[in-house]
Protein backbone atom coordinates (compact mmCIF):
# COMPACT_ATOMS: atom_id res chain seq x y z
CA UNK A 1 0.00 0.00 0.00
CA UNK A 2 1.32 3.45 -0.85
CA UNK A 3 2.16 5.59 2.19
CA UNK A 4 -0.23 8.51 2.59
CA UNK A 5 0.65 11.60 4.60
CA UNK A 6 -1.79 14.43 5.23
CA UNK A 7 0.82 17.08 4.51
CA UNK A 8 1.69 15.90 1.06
CA UNK A 9 -1.37 14.13 -0.21
CA UNK A 10 -1.39 10.77 -1.93
CA UNK A 11 -0.45 11.67 -5.47
CA UNK A 12 2.76 9.62 -5.69
CA UNK A 13 3.10 5.87 -5.38
CA UNK A 14 6.83 5.10 -5.01
CA UNK A 15 8.00 1.50 -4.87
CA UNK A 16 8.78 0.99 -1.21
CA UNK A 17 10.14 -2.07 0.50
CA UNK A 18 10.80 -1.70 4.20
CA UNK A 19 13.41 -4.45 4.32
CA UNK A 20 15.68 -3.29 1.48
CA UNK A 21 19.38 -3.36 2.26
CA UNK A 22 21.79 -1.39 0.12
CA UNK A 23 25.14 -2.61 -1.08
CA UNK A 24 27.84 -1.43 1.33
CA UNK A 25 30.04 1.01 -0.64
CA UNK A 26 31.56 3.42 1.85
CA UNK A 27 35.32 3.62 1.34
CA UNK A 28 37.82 3.86 4.15
CA UNK A 29 41.15 2.42 5.23
CA UNK A 30 42.08 0.24 8.19
CA UNK A 31 45.81 0.03 8.96
CA UNK A 32 46.40 1.36 5.43
CA UNK A 33 44.36 -1.46 3.91
CA UNK A 34 41.68 -0.05 1.61
CA UNK A 35 38.15 -1.23 2.31
CA UNK A 36 35.54 -0.73 -0.37
CA UNK A 37 32.28 -1.24 1.50
CA UNK A 38 33.13 -4.65 2.90
CA UNK A 39 36.47 -6.18 3.84
CA UNK A 40 38.48 -8.28 6.25
CA UNK A 41 41.49 -7.07 8.21
CA UNK A 42 44.13 -9.20 9.90
CA UNK A 43 44.08 -9.24 13.69
CA UNK A 44 46.31 -6.62 15.31
CA UNK A 45 46.64 -5.02 18.73
CA UNK A 46 45.13 -1.80 17.31
CA UNK A 47 43.44 -0.60 14.15
CA UNK A 48 43.83 2.83 12.58
CA UNK A 49 40.58 3.67 10.84
CA UNK A 50 40.70 6.58 8.42
CA UNK A 51 38.70 8.34 5.76
CA UNK A 52 38.45 11.78 4.22
CA UNK A 53 35.40 12.95 2.29
CA UNK A 54 34.47 15.76 -0.09
CA UNK A 55 31.28 16.49 1.85
CA UNK A 56 30.38 16.44 5.52
CA UNK A 57 28.47 13.62 7.16
CA UNK A 58 25.70 14.67 9.54
CA UNK A 59 26.29 11.61 11.71
CA UNK A 60 28.69 8.70 11.77
CA UNK A 61 28.26 5.64 13.93
CA UNK A 62 30.77 2.83 14.43
CA UNK A 63 29.19 -0.16 16.09
CA UNK A 64 30.60 -3.59 16.88
CA UNK A 65 29.78 -6.36 19.36
CA UNK A 66 31.11 -4.27 22.25
CA UNK A 67 30.99 -0.53 21.55
CA UNK A 68 29.06 2.19 19.81
CA UNK A 69 30.83 5.40 18.83
CA UNK A 70 29.08 8.44 17.41
CA UNK A 71 30.44 11.48 15.61
CA UNK A 72 28.43 14.43 14.35
CA UNK A 73 29.25 16.83 11.51
CA UNK A 74 32.34 14.96 10.44
CA UNK A 75 34.25 15.12 7.16
CA UNK A 76 37.43 13.20 8.02
CA UNK A 77 38.27 10.56 10.59
CA UNK A 78 41.51 9.22 12.02
CA UNK A 79 40.63 6.88 14.86
CA UNK A 80 42.59 4.20 16.67
CA UNK A 81 40.46 1.26 17.76
CA UNK A 82 42.17 -0.80 20.44
CA UNK A 83 40.21 -4.05 20.79
CA UNK A 84 39.20 -5.32 24.20
CA UNK A 85 40.91 -8.67 24.82
CA UNK A 86 38.85 -11.88 24.79
CA UNK A 87 35.90 -10.00 23.35
CA UNK A 88 36.48 -7.76 20.35
CA UNK A 89 39.47 -9.79 19.12
CA UNK A 90 37.88 -13.21 19.56
CA UNK A 91 35.62 -14.98 17.06
CA UNK A 92 33.19 -12.73 15.22
CA UNK A 93 32.94 -9.06 16.19
CA UNK A 94 32.52 -7.19 12.95
CA UNK A 95 32.53 -3.43 12.83
CA UNK A 96 29.65 -1.66 11.16
CA UNK A 97 30.11 1.87 9.84
CA UNK A 98 26.80 3.65 9.50
CA UNK A 99 26.80 7.21 8.24
CA UNK A 100 24.16 9.65 7.13
CA UNK A 101 24.99 12.68 5.00
CA UNK A 102 23.20 16.01 5.27
CA UNK A 103 20.68 14.94 2.62
CA UNK A 104 19.73 11.92 4.71
CA UNK A 105 21.36 9.36 2.41
CA UNK A 106 23.02 6.48 4.27
CA UNK A 107 26.60 5.33 3.66
CA UNK A 108 27.68 2.03 5.12
CA UNK A 109 30.58 -0.35 5.47
CA UNK A 110 31.22 -3.65 7.23
CA UNK A 111 34.68 -4.55 8.47
CA UNK A 112 35.48 -8.01 9.70
CA UNK A 113 38.66 -9.06 11.52
CA UNK A 114 40.54 -12.34 11.66
CA UNK A 115 40.71 -13.71 15.19
CA UNK A 116 43.40 -16.36 15.19
CA UNK A 117 41.63 -18.96 13.07
CA UNK A 118 44.02 -21.01 10.93
CA UNK A 119 42.20 -22.74 8.08
CA UNK A 120 42.95 -21.31 4.64
CA UNK A 121 40.29 -21.01 1.95
CA UNK A 122 39.99 -19.75 -1.62
CA UNK A 123 37.00 -17.45 -1.74
CA UNK A 124 35.19 -16.79 -5.01
CA UNK A 125 33.11 -13.74 -4.12
CA UNK A 126 31.19 -11.86 -6.78
CA UNK A 127 33.56 -13.17 -9.51
CA UNK A 128 36.72 -12.25 -7.62
CA UNK A 129 39.07 -14.83 -6.17
CA UNK A 130 40.94 -14.21 -2.95
CA UNK A 131 42.82 -16.51 -0.59
CA UNK A 132 42.23 -15.94 3.11
CA UNK A 133 43.63 -17.63 6.18
CA UNK A 134 41.26 -18.06 9.09
CA UNK A 135 38.36 -15.82 8.16
CA UNK A 136 36.78 -14.07 5.21
CA UNK A 137 33.75 -11.99 4.28
CA UNK A 138 31.79 -11.80 1.05
CA UNK A 139 29.30 -9.19 -0.11
CA UNK A 140 26.98 -10.00 -3.00
CA UNK A 141 23.44 -9.63 -4.19
CA UNK A 142 20.93 -11.67 -2.23
CA UNK A 143 20.21 -14.95 -3.99
CA UNK A 144 23.55 -15.20 -5.81
CA UNK A 145 25.76 -18.26 -5.29
CA UNK A 146 29.30 -17.92 -3.96
CA UNK A 147 31.98 -20.58 -3.68
CA UNK A 148 34.51 -21.47 -0.99
CA UNK A 149 37.34 -23.96 -1.68
CA UNK A 150 39.43 -25.76 0.91
CA UNK A 151 42.59 -27.83 0.45
CA UNK A 152 41.30 -30.41 2.91
CA UNK A 153 37.92 -31.91 3.65
CA UNK A 154 35.79 -29.79 5.98
CA UNK A 155 32.40 -29.84 7.66
CA UNK A 156 30.27 -26.76 8.29
CA UNK A 157 28.08 -25.33 11.04
CA UNK A 158 25.76 -22.38 10.59
CA UNK A 159 22.75 -20.73 12.24
CA UNK A 160 19.44 -22.28 11.19
CA UNK A 161 18.24 -19.02 9.62
CA UNK A 162 21.12 -19.02 7.09
CA UNK A 163 21.00 -21.07 3.86
CA UNK A 164 22.80 -24.40 4.14
CA UNK A 165 25.99 -24.63 2.02
CA UNK A 166 26.06 -27.43 -0.55
CA UNK A 167 29.04 -29.72 -1.18
CA UNK A 168 29.62 -33.11 -2.79
CA UNK A 169 33.04 -33.95 -1.43
CA UNK A 170 33.53 -31.51 1.43
CA UNK A 171 36.26 -29.52 -0.35
CA UNK A 172 34.21 -27.14 -2.48
CA UNK A 173 31.17 -25.42 -1.00
CA UNK A 174 28.46 -23.51 -2.79
CA UNK A 175 26.53 -20.98 -0.71
CA UNK A 176 23.48 -18.98 -1.71
CA UNK A 177 23.51 -15.51 -0.17
CA UNK A 178 20.67 -14.62 2.15
CA UNK A 179 19.63 -11.03 2.71
CA UNK A 180 21.59 -9.37 5.53
CA UNK A 181 24.40 -11.06 7.47
CA UNK A 182 25.04 -14.79 7.76
CA UNK A 183 27.94 -16.66 9.30
CA UNK A 184 29.48 -20.09 8.67
CA UNK A 185 32.04 -22.10 10.62
CA UNK A 186 34.06 -24.51 8.44
CA UNK A 187 35.99 -27.09 10.45
CA UNK A 188 38.70 -29.47 9.20
CA UNK A 189 39.35 -32.97 10.57
CA UNK A 190 42.24 -31.56 12.62
CA UNK A 191 39.97 -28.93 14.16
CA UNK A 192 41.20 -25.91 12.19
CA UNK A 193 38.52 -23.33 11.58
CA UNK A 194 37.62 -20.90 8.82
CA UNK A 195 34.96 -18.32 9.68
CA UNK A 196 33.05 -17.16 6.61
CA UNK A 197 30.67 -14.20 6.86
CA UNK A 198 28.30 -13.16 4.10
CA UNK A 199 26.35 -9.98 3.48
CA UNK A 200 23.55 -10.16 0.94
CA UNK A 201 22.17 -6.86 -0.31
CA UNK A 202 18.84 -6.25 -2.02
CA UNK A 203 19.64 -3.18 -4.04
CA UNK A 204 22.47 -0.81 -4.95
CA UNK A 205 22.66 2.89 -5.65
CA UNK A 206 23.32 4.14 -9.15
CA UNK A 207 24.38 7.60 -7.97
CA UNK A 208 26.85 6.75 -5.21
CA UNK A 209 29.23 9.70 -4.80
CA UNK A 210 31.11 9.31 -1.50
CA UNK B 1 12.76 3.65 -8.14
CA UNK B 2 13.73 1.46 -5.23
CA UNK B 3 14.65 3.23 -2.04
CA UNK B 4 14.90 2.20 1.57
CA UNK B 5 12.12 3.21 3.94
CA UNK B 6 14.46 5.37 6.00
CA UNK B 7 15.47 7.48 3.02
CA UNK B 8 11.87 7.75 1.85
CA UNK B 9 10.76 8.98 5.27
CA UNK B 10 13.59 11.54 5.33
CA UNK B 11 12.68 12.85 1.88
CA UNK B 12 9.06 13.13 2.92
CA UNK B 13 9.97 14.97 6.11
CA UNK B 14 12.25 17.32 4.15
CA UNK B 15 9.32 18.20 1.87
CA UNK B 16 7.25 18.95 4.96
CA UNK B 17 10.01 21.24 6.24
CA UNK B 18 10.16 23.06 2.89
CA UNK B 19 6.42 23.65 3.06
CA UNK B 20 6.30 24.89 6.64
CA UNK B 21 9.47 26.94 7.03
CA UNK B 22 10.22 30.09 5.03
CA UNK B 23 13.53 30.97 6.67
CA UNK B 24 16.52 29.12 5.18
CA UNK B 25 18.33 28.83 8.51
CA UNK B 26 15.25 27.30 10.14
CA UNK B 27 14.90 24.88 7.24
CA UNK B 28 18.54 23.82 7.57
CA UNK B 29 18.22 23.32 11.32
CA UNK B 30 15.01 21.31 11.01
CA UNK B 31 16.49 19.07 8.30
CA UNK B 32 19.56 18.43 10.41
CA UNK B 33 17.36 17.36 13.32
CA UNK B 34 15.46 15.00 11.04
CA UNK B 35 18.69 13.34 9.91
CA UNK B 36 19.82 12.90 13.53
CA UNK B 37 16.50 11.38 14.48
CA UNK B 38 16.49 9.08 11.47
CA UNK B 39 19.96 7.78 12.26
CA UNK B 40 18.82 6.57 15.66
CA UNK B 41 15.66 5.10 14.22
CA UNK B 42 17.39 3.11 11.48
CA UNK B 43 18.06 -0.37 12.85
CA UNK B 44 17.67 -2.55 9.77
CA UNK B 45 20.92 -4.45 9.72
CA UNK B 46 21.59 -7.42 11.95
CA UNK B 47 23.60 -6.47 15.00
CA UNK B 48 27.28 -7.38 15.34
CA UNK B 49 26.65 -8.65 18.87
CA UNK B 50 23.80 -10.89 17.67
CA UNK B 51 26.06 -12.36 14.99
CA UNK B 52 28.81 -12.96 17.56
CA UNK B 53 26.34 -14.78 19.80
CA UNK B 54 25.15 -16.94 16.91
CA UNK B 55 28.73 -17.84 15.98
CA UNK B 56 29.81 -18.55 19.55
CA UNK B 57 26.92 -20.99 19.89
CA UNK B 58 27.84 -23.01 16.78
Amino acid sequence: MAPCFFLLGCTTTPDINTSLLHKREFQLSVNDQKINGVGIVNRKSNYRIRFSLKKKLARLAMVNCHRELIWRNIQALDYYLIPVMFLENENSCLLKIQALDEKGVSHDAIIDFTAGEQLEADIYCNAEKETHKGASICQGRKGTYQVVWFKEKVSVKHPERCPAPESKGGYQWKIQLASNLCIYKFISASGSVHRYTTFGYDTMRVDYEY
Amino acid sequence: MNTSIIEFVIKLAFKGVDLFFKNQEEKKKAKKNIVMWAADWDKRILDSADLKKEYDEL
